[in-house]
């Protein structure tokens, strides 16, 4: 006798040219989106905490700076070589302002910058620097840490891969 | 009819496949010198001297003689003997306990029959001699020159993402 329950048909389905169509189709698709439109990765490392923390999964959405440009206080994935291996930074200066830590604060062209999402301690000195053409400031929000391991600066705009989806 | 098309193409991307599986290209070549730098990297805790020795030697035969090495986060840039770099590398990795080299997005143009140019993403990870863990994450570029037959590395750039 032939078993024609709907939850049966939907995980073990007769496997008709028009399935495995289907199954073809959506896995190209699905391939397609996580390679060049939402390319999922991990992060490692306390640089974002406490905004991201450690070990969390997340999405690059690549459309993000496709119309506009990154702007101050936006989260932005910066690529290496390619797209295995990303930093997770905060955007703090825009080309053409001036970049300087006093005692902490960050200060963008002699006005300290309100920063509400840096909640551990900092005391970073940096001597002022003007972020070139095409190019933007970005720096982690855990800056509890000494300035010389803490990965930031200024980098091409080219280089910024997306922005994470949450 | 339909079914000698079926087995034509089939046929067809079996040779394709068979190909490339196969021949191996100039490409195939350097990306190869990669993967043996990453092998010749590892260190595994308890690493005798005469491994050590052994594996500086061997990524020190990989280099031209001389290799340019430029670090521009430490301001570092020159043209180092091979027996310079098999010495750096020897010293390097007594200071961790453990080390690990792997190479990601890289990516290979042919130039010319003797040169190639390559970018990648090298991350190594390990332990340094008092335990504690290591991380670095740097994108390299890469000249090679093919020196009779074998792609050795002749230029290495560690290239600055973030310019303090």
């Amino acid at each position: 006798m032939k078993n024609n329950h709907p939850l049966k048909t939907f995980f073990f389905p007769s496997l008709t040219t028009g399935f495995l169509l289907r199954l073809a189709v959506i896995a190209a698709l699905a391939v397609v989106l996580f390679t060049y439109v939402l390319i999922p990765f991990k992060i490692n490392g306390q640089s974002m905490e406490p905004t991201y923390q450690n070990g969390r999964m997340n999405f690059c959405w690549r459309p993000a700076y496709l119309f506009s440009p990154p702007g101050r206080h936006d989260i932005v994935a910066v690529r290496f070589a390619g797209r295995h291996i990303m930093l997770l930074k905060r955007v703090v200066g825009l080309e053409g302002d001036t970049v300087e830590f006093r005692d902490g604060d960050l200060f963008i062209n002699r006005e300290k910058l309100a920063e509400p999402y840096v909640r551990y301690p900092c005391n970073w000195n940096l001597a002022p620097r003007t972020v070139k053409k095409g190019n933007i400031y970005v720096v982690g929000d855990n800056r509890d840490v000494p300035i010389h391991t803490h990965d930031f600066g200024q980098t091409p705009i080219k280089r910024v891969l997306g922005a994470p989806l949450w | 009819m339909v079914k000698k098309i079926v087995i034509t193409v089939i046929a067809v991307i079996a040779a394709v496949a068979a190909y490339t599986f196969i021949v191996e290209t100039e490409e195939d070549k350097v990306k190869k010198q990669f993967e043996r730098v990453a092998e010749l990297a590892e260190k595994e805790a308890g690493e005798t001297n005469l491994a050590m020795a052994n594996k500086s030697r061997q990524i020190g035969a990989m280099v031209t003689d001389p290799v340019t090495v430029t670090i521009p986060e430490y301001h570092a840039s020159g043209s180092y003997p091979r027996q310079e770099i098999t010495r750096r590398m020897a010293m390097g990795r007594t200071r961790f306990k453990q080390l690990s080299l792997e190479f990601f997005d890289l990516s290979v143009t042919i130039i010319d029959d003797t040169s190639a140019d390559a970018r990648v993403t090298a991350q190594v990870t390990g332990k340094k001699l008092n335990n504690q863990p290591f991380e670095g994450t740097h994108e390299l570029r890469c000249r090679l020159n093919k020196v009779e037959d074998e792609w050795l590395f002749n230029q290495v750039e560690v290239v600055d993402v973030l310019e303090k």
